[in-house]
């Protein structure tokens, strides 16, 4: 501390000192300062210095009083259980958990130039309007078990921890006597302690904005800067010098934070009041002046920063009154002038109309699934997840709507319906699709705050969602426990948004099976879009990196929530699971993906999700063995990676974040580079095998995407708008709100499949072919062969395979069923067959490479190079077609297909109705929109009969002859006609005709009924030798399901209400030999009905016709069998019983 | 004709149906609601009769209940009652002649050991009453068939039969439009899971909205119905494919697509004329 204070207050060039902390020569004039500590101090320095900033700042900070928006903001508790957010500023800190771990000198050293974090951090220094003066300040040193206050109002929005797993800073040790004067100052009761708590705890109650305002005091005062009140203004002008040249050299562990604490200091407000009761310490920062001071010349200096942020903060920066004062040059001249020179790039995809997962036939029809049972349920798994993503999405906002009470079962259910690989591996592909799909851009955007903008006009038309929207900003959802999954004292590691639902479903299937799955699909993703090639397009890079994020992110949430405890780990418990955990492995190989993203030049796409990653990261995770290299290779790129500058922002920003977060094992911090170096040595150097883009050089990064990729940069702009905001009088005006917008998705580019590593001579002529052409060649190679082999696996899949399959079920009819397994030797068969055709469908799709490359090929591409080129995707391509059909044309691909079809047609030899027209069947008719419509004609023909029956209408001869064409016109030309209706249409048709012969006979002209049987044949054709197989005999003598039925009971009846029997039955009779001559039915059916007839008593008229009718037919039988052209296997049935039955029923005396 | 209702519309037609005796209730409907389409009437009155089966159907064919009908039904054969019995016992107990004739004939054909025969056998013999045994009981039931327009297979035939003219009626209309699609046939040898009636190949644009599907519904679509279909198909389609279209030919209620919330299905009573085809010139 003292070097800092002589260093600012000296006059030592500070070139001098800029040059030491660069490059480490130490010139003459700092030698004194520094002693024989250069080293030492040098790594160290940063981190001094900022705490030296911090000290000096103490005092006057805790005055600052808070607006009442922040009260409210700040009371949210617990949010941040696993993740401290923005809160720590804390540079050091190194907790006791890390204490032995390591190395115990770094600890120490870092102690000794850190000891006034807890300025910052603890309960004393910004107290709430609430707090008494008193218990403002606690002791620092004590550590309260097993909570542990930390309020840090300024610093954050969301600060406040508690039953927090921050840990409390250990001691100073009495190096500094600053240091131990502040100790003895601050010695208070345990009882305090204890109210302190008792408070705390009831503040976290209440913290919703309804109250805002009512409890808030309407007016208060507070000390304005200015610029003649500065104090030591060479003192402040070199130690804002020193700030902000660490801050732009990445020397200070967290750019973000820093700027942060910046920002506090501009916006810090004292009320006079206060000023006057508090004794100040005396020092450099010790008045809102000077504070102000020093802020506003090291914000300004950071030229380099500002050009990354967004212009909304900007806008803030340029309107803050302060600045204006302090800085007129800056706010007035440079800052609009920045703006004006960023160009916004709208690079936010338009708002998304499809927010579903797509079905995509290549990975979700039934090919993907092992069973049928397995399709059919995953069917069933899909739309319950949908289900359950839009429940919760229309209710998750609703106020105690609970997400376990409502999902639960239905969410557990749907995980394990089916317990089988295939499922859970489409569902986790479901999951993850839909998270990538709406999950996210759960971000603020980048737009300026106007008063008619969304949410200005959201005030006027829903104040109520605006409302919700506020309390859902200013609350998170952590804190309000009616939306959150399990119990308050659950684990809730930090989810914004519709992210909740994922998480949340995670937590409620409670499926170690999916879980797994969902890994796996998550780290493949990672794979695939870490080593993606579609990166050049600015929009694509940003969904890249935000997909890789929320993958990431899950990844690590499924894989640490296990290792998260709400608790602090006491000392013994933390080395105790850390010796568990030893040699456990991690689901993704961090460090060789950083190695990996460092020699190629593709960090910043790497880092930011492994930061992600790790920011999931449990305290004891970080301290592994396997972690060590993993922060080592961080830090190292945090110094030392050479990217474009809006790229280097982004990660040195993220990294910051992830340095100052309460897990962060801080004693890595201050290794020098050279152990570092070590650590990134000890690797083998990665093959600079460069396929993929370089990214780092490249502009792909702009200030959206670092605000989308860091949404913990908001706080800049709240913390100046919320200044604003309480400045202006209306304060409703420019409420600082983040806006939540509609999620895009990032589609999934999967990586070309990887050749197997066998390499023959001709392989690698092949490789070195392709390394001396341009990247796009082979790129192009590859796609063109990928493409064309998928279509014809496509055209295999799709029409071969149905087709072969389809003449083989036709086979297994005719085949002799002597055969010992006809659907083995099919099987056999088809794979032949399916192979020879697929051969061929390879050879006339490699016939049109040679256009398709040579339109996408380079246009200077020699001719021979050309033809290598067709070579080589001709050859991919059947190599491709090949490995398919060797996988997946076997024997079984079939056998289901054959033996479904065997077993149905066992079936349907039984239930065939004959003449029945299937669809394949028919020949192609032409439609014909003039005909009757099915459905119509049915309708009419149901009313005609039940007219004739009940009412006795009319029917014409013209009738019967105009519903035969229309019928015919329908069944013939059109194409909507169906089974059953054709099935219905036969059997009403012929009803008809026979209800007309019976009830009126007089309207059947001479042909009607030799019209409608020869209507019959064509449309209806019987089908010989299948009916009589009738094995459905029930128990109620049902002798044949044929329509055709003349002399059944029921036909009887009707016949006795013949008003002109004779007429009726000479009909009937005609009617009955007209559908036997023309095969429709057979002598046999006949018999067999007259035999059902007579077991039924009946009167002797209508027995008498009866006996008429059926002479007749012997009659016409004998007549055929005569005719020696016609000899069918029924002319020699026996027309005897016949013959007697006729007799018999003529008898009178029956 | 109008087909499609407001809710006030619809409610005070369900009330007066509700009055209404079961016989001829479309005629006396047109009479009270003449703006309304007659198809649109006989389709929510054979929904309302549906509706109503749904519920009461399993309590009034109770095995007591049938025993007691079919006492009834032979008593009333001995009795040489005119024909037209079943249909005056329907009008009696408040089952459709069709159901009635459907559980006569079960208990009719009932196994030695009082259970119901087999289902293959009833339903042929309800499609073929020639082949019922007993005369009369043939000859009722048929006469039942004729009477019901919501059961039996005939009902049944005529439904199934509407619904898919109004597929393929659609189809050709896309055909004309010069709408790419794939039908639900296409689909189902895809190996997909959900086969809308037509997967729009090209998505169109119907009043400024996107669809990627159209399913025909040749029935009127009151808000359980919709609900149904919501359920078992078209969020299923909306979960694969996106926002689509659902045509209920003989009209709905309004205001039903409110239900859907943020998943967007419209909801038609025809194939719009003016859809916005992708612009497809270079």
């Amino acid at each position: 501390m003292a070097l800092i204070l002589d260093l600012v207050s000296g006059d030592i060039a500070l070139f001098h000192v800029f040059t030491w902390l660069d490059i480490g020569s130490v010139h003459q004039d700092l030698k004194e300062l520094l002693k024989d500590e250069s080293e030492n101090i040098r790594y160290s320095f940063p981190q001094l210095l900022i705490a030296f900033i911090k000290e000096q700042t103490s005092s006057i900070v805790k005055l600052h009083n808070i607006h009442p928006y922040e009260l409210h903001t700040v009371a949210s508790p617990k949010r941040e259980n696993l993740l401290p957010t923005v809160n720590n500023l804390s540079l050091s800190s190194p907790s006791p958990n890390f204490k032995n771990n390591g190395s115990c000198q770094e600890t120490r050293k870092i102690r000794k130039i850190t000891p006034q974090r807890l300025d910052l951090s603890s309960d004393s220094a910004f107290p709430s309007l609430q707090q008494s003066a008193q218990t403002r300040e606690i002791p620092k040193k004590r550590r309260i078990n097993p909570t542990q206050l930390i309020e840090s109002p300024v610093t954050t929005r969301v600060p406040l921890q508690f039953g927090s797993c921050s840990r409390p800073s250990p001691p100073a040790l009495g190096h500094n006597a600053f240091n131990q004067a502040q100790e003895q100052s601050c010695h208070k009761s345990l009882d305090q302690e204890r109210a302190l708590l008792k408070e705390k705890k009831h503040q976290i109650t209440i913290p919703t904005i309804s109250d805002l305002g009512s409890t808030a005091p309407k007016n208060w005062m507070c000390v304005e800067p200015d610029i003649s009140f500065v104090t030591k203004l060479s003192q402040l002008d070199r130690l804002s010098a020193l700030c902000s040249f660490c801050l732009s050299r990445n020397l200070v562990p967290s750019l973000f934070s820093e700027i942060q604490f910046l920002i506090q200091l501009l916006v810090l407000r004292v009320s006079p009041a206060k000023l006057k009761q508090t004794h100040l310490v005396q020092s450099l920062l010790d008045s809102v002046h000077n504070c102000v001071y020093f802020s506003a010349k090291t914000l300004e200096h950071l030229e380099g920063i500002w050009c990354h942020v967004d212009q909304s903060v900007l806008q803030q920066l340029m309107h803050n009154p302060r600045l204006l004062l302090f800085c007129p040059e800056w706010t007035n001249d440079k800052l609009p002038k920045l703006i004006s020179s960023i160009t916004n790039v709208d690079r936010i995809p338009p708002h998304k109309t499809v927010a579903n997962v797509a079905f995509q036939t290549e990975t979700d029809n039934r090919f993907n699934f092992a069973s049928d049972s397995s399709f059919q349920v995953f069917r069933k798994q899909r739309d319950q997840f949908c289900e359950a993503w839009q429940i919760w999405k229309v209710n998750s906002s609703i106020p105690g709507w609970n997400m376990s009470i409502a999902l639960q079962k239905m969410i557990q259910s749907l995980v394990d319906l089916r317990r089988d690989c295939v499922n859970y591996a489409h569902l986790a592909r479901l999951f993850r699709s839909q998270l990538l799909n709406v999950a996210q851009l759960v971000k603020p955007i980048n737009e300026l705050e106007e008063p008619d903008g969304p949410l200005g006009q959201l005030q006027s038309s829903d104040p109520d969602k605006l409302r919700r929207l506020r309390d859902r900003l200013t609350n998170p959802p952590e804190s309000r426990p009616a939306r959150c999954v399990g119990t308050e004292n659950d684990i809730k590691m930090h989810f914004e948004g519709d992210q909740e639902f994922f998480r949340d479903f995670i937590l409620l299937a409670a499926s170690p099976a999916f879980n797994e799955h969902l890994k796996n699909s998550l780290v493949s993703g990672i794979e695939d879009l870490s080593s993606s090639e579609d990166c050049d397009d600015r929009a694509q890079f940003a969904e890249t990196v935000i997909a890789l994020q929320v993958m990431a992110k899950f990844l690590g949430f499924l894989h640490f929530y296990p290792h998260a405890s709400a608790d602090h780990l006491p000392e013994h418990i933390f080395h105790h699971l850390s010796r568990l955990r030893i040699s456990q492995r991690e689901p993704i190989d961090l460090v060789s993906y950083i190695k990996d993203a460092f020699y190629k030049g593709r960090l910043v796409l790497v880092i930011p999700w492994v930061v992600t990653y790790l920011t999931l990261a449990d305290p004891v995770s970080l301290c592994l063995p396997g972690f060590h290299s993993v922060l080592c290779h961080l830090i190292f790129v945090y110094r030392k990676a050479e990217l474009a500058p809006a790229n280097a922002f982004l990660i040195r920003i993220l990294l910051g974040w992830l340095f100052s977060q309460s897990n962060f094992p801080l004693p890595l911090l201050a290794k020098p580079d050279d152990d570092l170096l070590i650590e990134f040595g000890n690797l083998s150097l990665a093959t600079t095998d460069d396929q993929l883009p370089r990214l780092d050089q490249s502009r792909l990064v702009d200030s959206s995407l670092i605000h989308q990729c860091c949404p913990f940069l908001w706080s800049w702009k709240h913390l100046l708008a919320e200044f604003a905001c309480s400045d202006a009088k209306n304060s409703g005006e420019k409420a600082s709100v983040s806006r939540k917008i509609t999620p895009v998705s990032a589609e999934e580019n999967p990586s070309p499949v990887k050749a197997p590593a066998v390499k023959s001579l001709q392989k690698s002529l092949e490789e070195n072919f392709f390394h001396n052409q341009p990247s796009s060649v082979k790129r192009t190679v590859e796609f063109v062969a990928e493409r064309l082999a998928s279509n014809v696996v496509r055209d295999v899949r799709h029409q071969i395979i149905p087709r072969l399959v389809l003449h083989a079920q036709a086979t297994l009819k005719t085949w002799p069923s002597t055969a010992k397994d006809p659907v083995e030797s099919l099987c056999l068969q088809l794979c032949a067959d399916v192979r020879n055709e697929a051969a061929s469908a390879a050879t006339s799709a490699i016939a049109s490479i040679e256009s398709t490359l040579t339109a996408l090929l380079p246009n200077d591409l020699l001719p021979p190079v050309r033809r290598v080129c067709v070579s080589i995707a001709s050859k991919l391509t059947q190599g491709k077609v090949l490995d398919w059909i060797q996988l997946h044309v076997t024997k079984s691909l079939f056998k289901n297909d054959l033996e479904v079809e065997l077993a149905k047609l066992d079936k349907s030899c039984a239930r065939r109705v004959p003449g029945s027209p299937t669809a394949s069947d028919k020949p192609q008719v032409v439609h014909d929109p003039t005909t009757q419509a099915p459905s119509f004609l049915i309708d009419r023909l149901k009313t005609l009969i039940r007219q004739v029956i009940r009412d006795a209408s009319k029917v014409s001869e013209q009738d019967l002859i105009d519903l035969l064409s229309n019928c015919e016109g329908t069944l013939h030309r059109r194409v909507d006609v169906t089974p059953i209706v054709s099935k219905c249409l036969q059997q009403l048709t012929f009803d008809l005709l026979f209800i007309v012969c019976v009830f009126q006979p007089e309207s059947i002209g001479s042909q009607t009924i030799i019209a409608w049987v020869a209507f019959w044949c064509k449309t209806y054709p019987s089908v010989d030798g299948v009916e009589t197989e009738e094995p459905v005999q029930p128990p109620g003598a049902l002798i044949s399901t044929c329509v055709w039925q003349v002399l059944t009971p029921k036909q009887l009846l009707l016949l006795a209400q013949s008003t002109s029997p004779r007429e009726s039955w000479n009909h009937v009779t005609t009617l009955l030999l007209q559908l036997m001559k023309s095969g429709l039915v057979r002598y046999k059916d006949v018999q067999e009905q007259a035999i059902a007839v007579v077991r039924q008593e009946w009167p002797q008229e209508l027995l008498g016709r009866f006996a008429t009718c059926v002479r007749d037919i012997v009659d016409w039988h004998r007549n055929q069998k005569s005719e020696p052209n016609l000899s069918t296997s029924e002319s020699c049935d026996d027309d005897g019983l016949l013959s007697w039955l006729s007799w018999f029923c003529a008898q009178d005396d029956l | 004709m109008a087909r499609v209702l407001n809710q006030t519309t619809y409610n005070s037609l369900l009330d007066s149906l509700c009055k209404l005796p079961f016989r001829n209730r479309v005629q006396s409907l047109q009479k009270l609601f003449p703006e309304l389409s007659v198809d649109t009437l006989k389709c929510i009155v054979a929904q309302e009769c549906q509706k109503r089966m749904k519920g009461s159907h399993g309590r009034l064919t109770t095995s007591e209940t049938v025993e007691a009908m079919y006492k009834k039904f032979t008593n009333s054969i001995l009795m040489n009652e005119e024909p037209g019995i079943l249909l005056r016992l329907s009008d009696e107990v408040g089952l459709t002649p069709a159901l009635l004739a459907r559980s006569i004939i079960e208990r009719h054909y009932q196994r030695d050991d009082k259970s119901k025969p087999a289902k293959l056998l009833v339903s042929t013999l309800m499609k073929n009453t020639a082949l019922i045994d007993d005369r009369d009981l043939a000859f009722e039931t048929y006469l039942c068939l004729l009477e019901d327009d919501e059961y039996g297979p005939i009902a049944e035939a005529t439904k199934q039969s509407r619904g898919y003219e109004y597929e393929i009626y659609l189809r050709m209309e896309l055909e004309n439009c010069k709408v790419s699609f794939l039908h639900e046939d296409h689909l189902r040898m895809k190996g997909y899971d959900k086969t809308p009636d037509i997967k729009l190949e090209i998505p169109v644009a119907v009043d400024g909205q996107v669809i990627n599907w159209i399913e025909s519904k040749a029935l009127f679509g009151d808000e359980e119905v919709h609900r149904g279909y919501l359920k078992d198909q078209l969020y299923s389609y909306w979960n694969r494919f996106g926002p689509g279209l659902v045509i209920y030919w003989f009209g709905y209620v309004e205001d039903l697509e409110k239900i859907h919330q943020n998943r967007i299905i419209l909801i038609r009573d025809t194939l719009p004329r003016n859809m916005v085809l992708m612009d497809q010139h270079l």
